[in-house]
């Protein structure tokens, strides 16, 4: 059993941007829609905890180097 | 008259043959060429001469140091032979100009003639490997050159391999050195990254063997990348001008050659800014089109459910247009008879109780009298 590795940053972007691209349909119904902001504000948050997470490290690394 | 030797013609060139060969078995003469030639595009004959006499000079143009022009001070290794049919001269077996007017000249036109043939081309021009790992350096180990070169690369940069291609930098036997060192270095199985031709200063004969045609056109043929570095700043050989980078002095070359470690050192912390800067970039970018996301996401579904609310909407006032409600309000009465709507008068008969529905009540009623609409 191998784990599935983490969805990296870009993966995640473009999983927000085909939701984009569907809440652009036409025919798009209310439920696909709330289901679909829904999955949207999730993978807007998984983002940010990326980012979160990127910044830190830079801030880290640099708390590091400056220290040696 | 006994007492003389007496001897064929053929006899008597062939015993001063001998005696020369045996005397002079080689003498450098110096003096002005005059009536220089080549025949053949393979024979070179001229006179070298002084206030006092002339002597006849043989030899062939591959003995050329370049080319050569009446009235330049020439020194030429040779052996006196006397020809059994065209007389007196001296058969060449090396030849250098001599004097700062006549090397300088002798440099001018070589240098015209490789330049003619492009072997000054700046297009020619490779770059160096920056920097190198493996460096061939032609050169005298005996030299300051040598230990110059040797000692500012190590102040500047570690870890490069060196390999000595050890060679006399001046004198006769010079040249043919440098060739052969050149071509040597460009045969090695384990090749190098770039080859370091280079001799400290000196007199313009000390340094001539660096504008010879010979050497100009190994560092020309190099496939090696070169770098050369002759005498001083104001010297300028012809091998320096074939070469793919020329540098000024030996340590010239060796500043050239590597980057200098402390410098570099120096350089880190604004690197490490920058690097951090631009890192905290890319993400403050893409938390701008995060945030930008989010906006799109919402706007988009509040969109459709607009959409659906007006829709929504429109058909509510659709509705509204059939409910009966409506008509009743506005005076109309529904009336049913036997629980069935009545549409037509043919449906009910004198006596036939009705049920009558207004907006606010029933009312139940009974039939006096039907009478049909004409027409």
């Amino acid at each position: 059993m191998t784990k599935k590795p983490e969805p990296s940053y870009r993966e995640i972007s473009d999983q927000l941007d085909a939701v984009l691209a569907r809440l652009q349909q036409p025919d798009i119904q209310v439920d696909d829609a709330v289901r679909l902001y829904e999955e949207g504000l999730a993978l807007a948050a998984a983002l940010e905890k990326h980012l979160q997470l990127a910044e830190n490290t830079i801030r880290k690394l640099k708390a590091v180097d400056s220290g040696s | 008259m006994n007492d003389d030797l007496a001897f064929s013609v053929s006899e008597f060139v062939a015993i001063l043959n001998q005696t020369l060969e045996f005397a002079y078995p080689s003498v450098v003469v110096t003096g002005e060429i005059a009536n220089f030639r080549v025949s053949k595009n393979r024979w070179v004959y001229f006179d070298l001469k002084d206030e006092g006499a002339t002597v006849r000079f043989f030899g062939t143009v591959y003995q050329l140091p370049g080319p050569l022009e009446d009235g330049m001070m020439l020194a030429v290794r040779g052996t006196p032979k006397l020809h059994p049919l065209y007389g007196f001269s001296v058969n060449i077996m090396a030849m250098r100009p001599v004097g700062q007017g006549s090397i300088k000249k002798a440099a001018a036109l070589l240098q015209a003639k490789l330049e003619a043939e492009g072997l000054f081309d700046p297009l020619r021009k490779r770059s160096l490997p920056y920097p190198p790992k493996r460096v061939g350096l032609v050169t005298s180990a005996e030299s300051a050159a040598y230990r110059d070169f040797v000692k500012v690369l190590g102040a500047r940069w570690g870890g490069l391999e060196i390999v000595l291609f050890d060679v006399q930098v001046q004198g006769e036997v010079a040249p043919a050195q440098i060739t052969a060192a050149i071509q040597q270095a460009n045969q090695l199985a384990e090749p190098l990254d770039v080859l370091v031709v280079t001799r400290g200063g000196g007199s313009a004969e000390d340094l001539q063997a660096f504008s010879t045609e010979q050497v100009t056109r190994a560092v020309a043929a190099s496939r090696i990348p070169t770098l050369v570095a002759i005498g001083h700043e104001v010297d300028i050989s012809l091998a320096e001008l074939a070469a793919d980078q020329r540098a000024s002095t030996p340590s010239n070359a060796a500043e050239l050659l590597v980057p200098d470690r402390k410098a570099l050192l120096a350089q880190l912390p604004a690197y490490k800014r920058q690097l951090e800067q631009a890192a905290l970039q890319v993400c403050e970018y893409a938390q701008r089109q995060l945030t930008q996301h989010r906006l799109t996401l919402h706007d988009r579904t509040e969109l459709v459910l607009t959409r659906a609310t007006q829709q929504l909407h429109a058909r509510t006032q659709l509705l509204a247009a059939y409910d009966p409600q409506a008509a009743l309000r506005r005076g109309y009465a529904l009336v049913q008879a036997d629980g069935a709507l009545v549409r037509s008068g043919k449906q009910l008969a004198p006596g036939a109780g009705l049920a009558i529905t207004l907006t606010d009540a029933q009312v139940t009623a009974t039939v006096k009298q039907v009478t049909m609409n004409k027409g």
